[in-house]
């Protein structure tokens, strides 16, 4: 190579160079920014106790379940452990008594058999397992629609570079869209975008916590429930038709029960509620058969087994519930569940040491009335 | 390995400090590229190696025979055919065995209802079989008729064979452009090395924003034709004639730019071929290396054009069906070709000018009244030959085609995310038209707007910038072109 050709390639490299650098300002930028967010972390930076002020949110993985799981299995090793879907995320550590240790791992579970995995997983028993059945988990429909079952949904998530990338881009476009406050990202305790720039997360007793739903519902997807009256006139998403419950997944409730008995762990187990306009809109349908027979057909299992019991909080319109009290047709705020669990510990006097007394409760739903939160207009 | 993956991203600058800082003289850089084209073709399938291999030996040693055999010219035609058939029946096995037996088998089963039971061979296509093919044999054609020389150095020859830049999608080299860079000194070039690398960014940015794009909107909707009026087909169609323009010339163009890192020059394979003005100067400007290619090897040893006229027209038809062949085993291709070929012959017959030869309305902003219908016209019918192209079958294409022109031209349908890329599209119309002049779109004259470097550089980093974003938010597809 001679003298020229030196010079051209040095003034080659130091172009592409210059080029690089900027995209690599760009691209370092972006990953400095989810790094700081918590988007982009080892995964067991997520698994430790939160302050009691912050929230875990992340706005572009989905960790969910095996968060819940690994934060109940190896941080907080509840006596009492909420379990189930997003539809049991409201039940706070304000309504349990304070002498037991509690977590909320709503959202680990979508369907019966992970359950099993769940408990199965633990290393530690809880002693009492509050657990809700979303009713669609009994129709065979919404299994095979919408719910395959994995054995491995609580196995540690692998982070890919793939997903980096797609992260910066979905980053850059949500800056540019204004949803994005740098000076929130730098400033803040929370852990994830979404917990940062939303305040929607799951707080330190593993309930969440959705700040934008109660300060602009009118903004919400299902305001009013315009998208859960849609899926129930499109029977789909969760609102899948269907007559009669899966007597499979009977069966595998069963051998949840089986395990749950073999660990001595009382299980308190409820039928979630729906709000009343949803439910009568539901019922109008006529094709929703199967959640009208559900507690029967659940009901002969849990007598099966000593301690268990099933709740059923389907129809709420006799609880003198309102719904502007629920987030969306189907997650009811905390208020709704400080009702169920009133209920259920009125019903079962057992229960009562594991939660806070009638008045505090009352103390708990004042506090609640007094912030006059109306999350639907009808 | 794929021009649009994170392996190639290692990979390229690995070779390219390799060959001009460690490689230097041309022997080594020669092995070196070797070595590194056949680690490139063997990250799809190691074994697909033994196959360019082969073809690369036998090529080569029908050069060393030919030229051992000077003096008998008939011994020189055997050892040219041997190595010519040795070729095609390795072409035959795998691409096109299952292919001619099915058909038979239907033949003979629609004609005398008896079922043949033919033994189909469970083989893989290799990647760009016709490509590599086809430049070995032009190869052993040049030496039988000596326009080009002997090489006798196995390294060069192999090089020029498996240049990994366009070893699995051409442009398909002639030994007499390429075989000669491989035997003398290369010089590092700055002005070449820079515009390669805009070459390449333009020829990314066909590829993983149009291209992708095109196929992410078509593809789901494709199947689902019947469903859809005539104005919406004519989208799909239009969705197909950017997919694989951009997907093809944006290989082609990622070719030539990184060839011209390694200081090898390589044929241009695209001229803007739809802003052509009839069907014939659009087969000027599209693909150009192999329409080339069956010009030369195939067109005029038939008598070309010069002859009888209705030989002329049994040669186009010949060349066009054969040319439809190549590009995969199905009829489809083989009607996509005959289609053409009837529209280069009508062209012919009705006396229509085809004679254009400067770029449309070289040295003015606008063409005339008449060149713009010629374009649009010309377009229209290459759209209608994509559809033949794309279709699945004969009676697929048959049933699109006749719906295009016959259903009622009301509700297009159109998803929101289509939007995008009919911006991008649109975007590649209007720069193509301003750039037509140019080898490539980023060639920025000194004058006007792009003589500011800044304004130049935002350009680059945008289009950097949307081929990050869509590489992570598309789905990636591979080359159309790999399957042929």
């Amino acid at each position: 190579m001679n003298k020229q050709e030196r010079y051209e390639i040095r003034r080659f490299g130091a172009r592409l160079a210059l080029f690089l650098l900027l995209v690599s300002a760009v691209i370092g930028f972006g990953v400095l920014c989810l790094y700081q967010a918590g988007e982009v972390r080892s995964y067991s930076y997520y698994i430790r106790p939160l302050k009691q002020d912050q929230l875990f949110g992340l706005g572009y993985s989905y960790y969910d379940k095996s968060y819940k799981f690994h934060m109940t299995d190896e941080v907080c090793r509840p006596q009492v452990l909420a379990l189930g879907s997003s539809r049991i995320m409201q039940v706070r550590r304000s309504v349990v008594n304070s002498d037991y240790s509690f977590y909320n791992a709503g959202g680990a579970i979508q369907n019966v058999q992970e359950l099993s995995l769940f408990v199965n997983g633990l290393h530690e028993s809880p002693q009492l397992m509050l657990v809700n059945l979303d009713q669609w988990w009994f129709n065979r429909t919404y299994i095979e629609q919408d719910q395959p079952f994995s054995s491995s949904v609580y196995d540690e998530p692998k982070f890919d570079y793939y997903k980096l990338g797609q992260f910066i881009c979905a980053f850059y476009t949500d800056l540019i869209k204004g949803k994005v406050n740098l000076w929130k990202l730098f400033s803040s305790n929370h852990i994830g975008l979404s917990a940062i720039c939303n305040e929607d997360g799951f707080m330190a007793d593993g309930s969440r916590y959705s700040h934008n739903m109660i300060i602009a519902p009118e903004i919400q997807e299902d305001y009013n429930f315009k998208n859960v009256l849609e899926r129930i006139r499109d029977g789909n998403a969760r609102f899948q038709y269907g007559d009669y419950a899966d007597s499979t997944q009977v069966c595998v409730l069963e051998n949840f029960l089986d395990q749950c008995a073999a660990r001595h762990i009382k299980v308190v187990a409820f039928l979630p509620p729906f709000a009343p306009f949803v439910y009568q809109k539901m019922q109008e349908t006529r094709k929703y058969g199967y959640m009208s027979r559900l507690y029967k057909n659940l009901l002969p299992v849990f007598e099966k087994y000593e301690g268990c019991s099933l709740y059923d909080f389907t129809d709420v319109t006799d609880m003198g519930v309102h719904n502007y009290d629920f987030y969306d047709g189907f997650h009811g705020s905390e208020i709704i569940y400080n009702g169920i669990i009133r209920q259920m510990v009125r019903q079962d006097s057992t229960l009562a040491p594991f939660f806070v007394s009638e008045q505090e409760m009352d103390r708990l739903d004042s506090v609640y009335i007094s912030k006059k939160i109306r999350l639907h207009s009808l | 390995m794929l021009f649009n993956s994170i392996e190639f991203l290692v990979f390229l600058p690995i070779v390219f400090v390799l060959y001009w800082f460690v490689f230097q003289k041309h022997s080594w850089q020669n092995l070196l590229i070797v070595t590194a084209s056949y680690v490139f073709y063997g990250w799809w399938d190691w074994r697909f190696l033994f196959l360019i291999a082969f073809t690369s030996l036998c090529s080569f040693y029908s050069g060393v025979l030919m030229e051992r055999f000077e003096g008998s010219k008939r011994r020189q035609r055997m050892v040219c055919t041997v190595n010519i058939v040795v070729n095609f029946l390795i072409l035959g096995v795998f691409k096109y065995y299952n292919f001619f037996a099915d058909s038979l088998a239907q033949l003979i089963w629609s004609l005398f209802h008896y079922q043949l039971d033919w033994v189909t061979l469970n083989v893989v296509l290799p990647v760009g079989i016709s490509f590599y093919t086809f430049q070995a044999l032009s190869y052993t054609i040049d030496v039988y008729r000596k326009d080009v020389p002997v090489t006798r150095n196995v390294v060069e020859f192999f090089a020029f064979i498996s240049f990994f830049p366009q070893l699995v999608a051409g442009p398909i080299e002639r030994a007499k452009n390429l075989l000669p860079q491989f035997q003398r000194d290369r010089h590092f070039e700055y002005v070449q090395a820079v515009d390669g690398c805009r070459q390449m960014l333009w020829g990314f940015f066909k590829k993983v924003v149009i291209a992708d794009s095109c196929a992410s909107d078509l593809n789901p909707l494709w199947d689902s034709y019947a469903d859809f009026s005539g104005i919406s087909l004519w989208g799909l169609a239009l969705l197909f004639t950017f997919q694989i323009y951009c997907d093809f010339s944006g290989y082609s163009d990622i070719a030539i730019g990184c060839s011209r890192l390694f200081g090898i020059r390589l044929l241009s394979n695209f001229n803007y071929p739809y802003l052509s003005r009839s069907i014939p100067e659009f087969w000027r400007r599209w693909h150009i290396s192999l329409m080339t290619w069956f010009r030369d090897y195939v067109y005029i040893p038939l008598g070309g054009s010069r002859c009888a006229q209705w030989k002329a027209i049994r040669n186009t038809f010949i060349v066009f069906g054969v040319s439809g062949l190549w590009h995969g085993a199905n009829w489809t291709f083989v009607c996509w070709g005959l289609y053409h070929g009837c529209l280069i012959v009508l062209y012919k017959l009705l006396h229509i000018n085809t004679k254009d030869k400067e770029i449309l309305a070289a040295g003015r902003w606008l063409p005339s009244v008449k060149d713009t219908c010629r374009v649009v016209v010309t377009f229209l019918l290459a759209v209608v030959g994509w559809v033949i192209f794309r279709a699945e079958n004969i009676a697929q294409a048959w049933d699109f085609v006749s719906r295009m022109f016959l259903t009622a031209f009301d509700d297009f349908h159109f998803r929101l995310g289509s939007l995008t890329t009919m911006v991008v599209m649109l975007l590649l119309i209007v720069v193509e038209y301003l750039q037509r002049d140019k080898v490539h779109v980023l060639q920025f004259s000194n004058q006007g707007l792009f003589r500011w470097a800044a304004v130049r550089w935002t350009v680059y980093l945008t289009l950097f910038g949307a081929i990050f974003y869509f590489s992570f938010n598309n789905v990636s597809q591979e080359f159309i072109y790999f399957q042929f």
